[in-house]
């Protein structure tokens, strides 16, 4: 029988807070999370092959041929698996094109804004992202309707281009075939944008949420705040993990972190109920005998995600791989903020409580 | 043993149980781009609309991918503004010429003779008004034939042009008292080749020399000169290699046309010789379950005109006595209500030059070939299967009673093949989300079944720290269903949200989904099983 709580428990309750405090500069000011392609626009290739390639000529090439900023290669191999994770920004001429399109003057006569396509599009053929014969239906426009429509879908067949051209040295360099084992995302920055409000607002909503239900179940200020506390601490922890691990936030993560929120409280309603509840024995002693069945509870979980860890790991899946450090990171962040925080808090709420019954 | 099989709620388990296996059995499970591989598209609109503006929006994209070539599109819209399509596609080449296709505004032209009779803007409005006759009639009440109706109304000048150049293109025929006809047809195609030549090669020539009338095969055919007559471009019927004839024409023709259309079977050779006179080549594959001729000119319907459009009870050719009709109809019959239905939206939707209601502001894609599918379905099963050993193996360690932590693993699996079989019913996609969203259920259902065997388990170990046990079993399962409530209830409030705001455009509702319902099917059917199993075991223990 494990008995945490003797009679300094509350001197427990320097530990989460210094924890606390690291989590927040990890995950806020240093090494900091970056935001992942899904919410900001851009390109992600994910490869995989059975032997070792030689990859390092491909960050050079795509950076030369088409002048991109960013462009971010990683390599991860598991025993028999290797893998190639490769995120490149968008082409920065497409983009300036994409700017100009949106401040073309429509008012003109038809002639006249046909020369200003043509020149905004100039560009885009030096470069080759385009031919002339895709330029037809602009040519063929008969009204600023149809002009409209077929510079559009011009500067996204320009886009096209780059992009298969793009995959295409990739494909070429690391000598795949048709059958390859490839995975490739293109993100709009505008659906990126959209990605991030309804995000924040599933994040708010969940939050508001989960308050409400747990004043409706324990009907009491104090032991409700404790454990939205020790949500708000689990996530954080696991922020602090995604810092140190370079795990970006993306649409695979965010959920991961919500969900993290649903598995973490299970110890402290657990806690609460026990210490609240329980007609016998003292807060103390309610408190001891919580921990083996909330040890146990966490444990369980956190084998189960080791061996998502270890198998997605691999296998080299990525999002399943992300989405287990984050839970792992949570639950460890759990263990602190459960029985080094909402305990002894909890302790004292229910002692001060009795002393005032008798 | 018997006792616990007679509690309802057992009963209720094991036929749950029984009607999943067999549903999954016969229905199977469906699954996503994630692990069968493919193409999604997330297409966002340029403004919001409304909720049936958007379907619109969604059934003309289908219709198109459609066109293309690509079966089993899976057209969703999401939310306001976007749209989820899924296609088996993932060649990155053919997605991006997919993409091109999804932002096109078609060009609508109705010929007869290879004369444009009207085009797309010459339609002044389609009524898609009931009292107008539009929309489907049932004929008679036994047999199952059906009447679909099109009116719409053309400009005076394309009415007057329309009169003229159909002005008696019947023939009689037959010997009966009743006249009888045939008319000629007019050839209604979108976005007909004007920048293109055509070229085919001998082989799919024959097989397509007579071309049904309609888009299903069983439909009458005509030769496919018909078709070739309609077109205002050169075509070519080509052997393995061009002849110098054909060569010297096709090089003429390249100062008026840029573009050759030209099907997947036509010889390397020529394609480099084409590619060489500087044409941008343009294979169209031929579909399946559509002659190659149709998709490549953009035919998309064959309607014949009828003896009163025709104006053939007016006798003389004087165009000022014709009558000339500016509303016409479109009319067809089809054996099922839903056939007709479909015919009817099919021309609607030529008719109004496949334009989408809303314009494209961008196009995502996510794709991944089949085979990373695959490995990413065997992975999860392993990791699954895995994951059940791993909390077999604490929880004996920690129970050391196989009765106790044997019934944990039955509850969760049969928790999963219940929450697959709902999945299946739904017609839900599996994907690697929904996989995630399952395994975070089995860590649920494992640690409220913990909560369980705890709660009556306390105070019964000597040394347990109390000494009291007046709790009765039933106070005992009633405080771990509280707790397993207010946990419930916390998952669903996290999740719920992603639900509702559809975050991610539909990608990660498998998650949220999976474990909403995991959670339902945990909280009432298989925790209150195993509490029923679990009282049993420990009210034995005590004697």
């Amino acid at each position: 029988m494990i008995k945490l709580f003797k009679k300094n428990y509350a001197k427990l309750m320097i530990i989460p807070l210094i924890f606390g405090i690291i989590f927040i500069l990890l995950a806020f000011i240093a090494p900091g999370i970056e935001r992942g392609i899904d919410l900001k626009g851009g390109n992600q290739i994910i490869i995989h092959y059975d032997d070792q390639k030689d990859f390092s000529n491909i960050q050079p090439q795509l950076e030369q041929n088409f002048e991109l900023p960013e462009v971010h290669i990683s390599e991860t191999k598991s025993i028999n698996q290797y893998g190639l994770l490769i995120e490149f920004s968008l082409q920065q001429d497409i983009e300036n094109a994409k700017e100009q399109r949106s401040k073309l003057d429509f008012t003109k006569d038809i002639e006249s804004i046909r020369i200003d396509a043509k020149t905004i599009l100039a560009p885009l053929i030096d470069k080759g992202f385009l031919s002339t014969p895709d330029l037809i239906d602009l040519e063929n426009a008969k009204n600023v309707d149809n002009l409209k429509l077929a510079l559009n879908e011009i500067l996204i067949i320009s886009n096209n281009n780059f992009t298969s051209q793009a995959t295409n040295i990739i494909k070429s360099e690391l000598n795949l075939g048709d059958d390859a084992k490839i995975q490739i995302r293109e993100i709009a920055p505008t659906l990126g944008q959209d990605f991030v409000k309804s995000a924040t607002k599933v994040g708010i909503a969940a939050f508001i949420l989960l308050i409400i239900v747990i004043l409706l179940f324990f009907r009491k200020i104090i032991p409700s705040g404790l454990i939205i506390f020790a949500a708000i601490f689990d996530i954080l922890a696991a922020l602090a993990g995604m810092a140190i691990f370079n795990i970006s936030l993306s649409l695979a993560t965010i959920p991961a972190l919500l969900m993290l929120i649903g598995y973490s409280v299970d110890t402290d309603i657990l806690l609460s109920t026990r210490l609240l509840k329980d007609r016998f024995g003292d807060a103390k002693t309610s408190a001891n005998s919580s921990i083996k069945t909330g040890l146990t509870m966490t444990f369980t979980t956190i084998s189960t995600i080791i061996v998502m860890l270890v198998i997605s790991y691999l296998a080299q899946i990525l999002v399943v791989f992300e989405i287990a450090v984050i839970l792992l990171c949570g639950l460890v962040g759990d263990l602190i903020s459960t029985w080094f925080f909402n305990a002894p808090a909890l302790i004292k709420y229910v002692e001060k409580k009795n002393k005032h019954r008798y | 043993m018997r006792t616990l099989v007679k509690k309802p709620i057992i009963i209720f388990w094991i036929v749950l149980i029984l009607i999943t296996l067999v549903l999954l059995g016969s229905k199977g499970l469906q699954f996503g781009v994630d692990f069968s591989g493919g193409t999604s598209f997330q297409i966002i609109l340029e403004q919001s609309v409304e909720s049936e503006q958007l379907a619109q929006t969604a059934s003309v994209i289908s219709r198109r991918l459609d066109w293309s070539g690509s079966k089993d599109a899976k057209v969703t819209p999401s939310g306001s503004q976007y749209i989820i399509a899924q296609i088996a596609e993932s060649d990155p080449d053919e997605i991006n010429k997919l993409k091109s296709i999804l932002l096109k505004q078609g060009n609508f032209e109705a010929v007869i003779n290879g004369d444009v009779l009207f085009s797309g803007d010459e339609i002044k409005s389609i009524f898609k008004d009931p009292s107008k006759g539009y929309g489907i009639q049932s004929l008679g009440q036994r047999d199952s034939y059906y009447q679909w109706t099109l009116p719409f109304l053309l400009s005076p000048d394309a009415a007057q042009r329309f009169a003229e150049m159909t002005f008696h293109k019947c023939t009689p025929v037959g010997f009966g008292t009743e006249e009888e006809y045939d008319c000629e047809k007019t050839f209604f195609f979108i976005d007909r080749p004007h920048d293109a030549i055509l070229l085919m090669d001998k082989v799919l020539y024959i097989e397509e020399k007579d071309v049904p009338t309609a888009p299903e095969v069983s439909a009458d055919t005509i030769p496919i000169e018909d078709i070739f007559d309609q077109l205002t471009v050169p075509y070519y019927i080509v052997d393995t290699e061009l002849t110098t004839e054909q060569l010297e024409n096709i090089t003429n023709d390249f100062t008026n046309y840029g573009k050759v259309i030209i099907p997947n079977t036509v010889s390397e050779v020529i394609k480099t010789q084409l590619e060489d006179i500087g044409y941008k080549v343009i294979v169209r594959d031929k579909p399946d379950d559509q002659t190659w001729i149709w998709t490549a000119t953009g035919l998309k319907s064959i309607i014949s005109i009828t003896p009163g459009i025709a104006n053939m009870d007016v006798p003389t050719i004087d165009s000022t006595r014709f009558q000339t009709f500016s509303q016409l109809t479109i009319s067809g019959q089809s054996q099922s209500q839903e056939q007709a239905k479909d015919r009817l939206n099919n021309i609607l939707l030529v008719l109004e030059s496949g334009s989408l209601p809303i314009p494209i502001e961008s196009i995502s894609t996510e794709s991944i070939s089949p085979l990373l599918g695959k490995d990413f379905l065997r992975t999860s099963l392993w990791i699954g299967i895995l994951a059940l050993l791993t909390v077999a193996i604490v929880l004996f360690i920690r129970y050391k009673h196989l009765n106790l932590s044997l019934p944990i693993l039955l509850t969760g699996a049969s928790e999963i093949l219940l929450l697959l079989g709902i999945l299946s019913l739904i017609n839900f996609r599996l994907d690697l989300a929904a996989v995630a969203g399952i395994l975070a259920t089995i860590g649920t259902g494992v640690d409220d079944n913990i909560i369980i065997i705890d709660e009556l388990l306390r105070g019964k170990k000597k040394g347990d720290g109390q000494t009291q046990h007046q709790e009765s079993l039933l106070k005992k399962i009633k405080k771990a269903f509280f707790i397993m409530f207010a946990a419930a209830a916390t998952s669903a409030a996290t999740m719920f949200p992603i639900v509702f705001f559809s975050l991610g455009l539909g990608k990660l509702i498998g998650f949220a989904v999976t474990i909403l319902i995991g959670t339902a099917i945990g909280i009432f059917i298989t925790r209150p099983v195993y509490a029923q199993i679990a009282k049993r075991i420990v009210s034995k223990m005590k004697h």
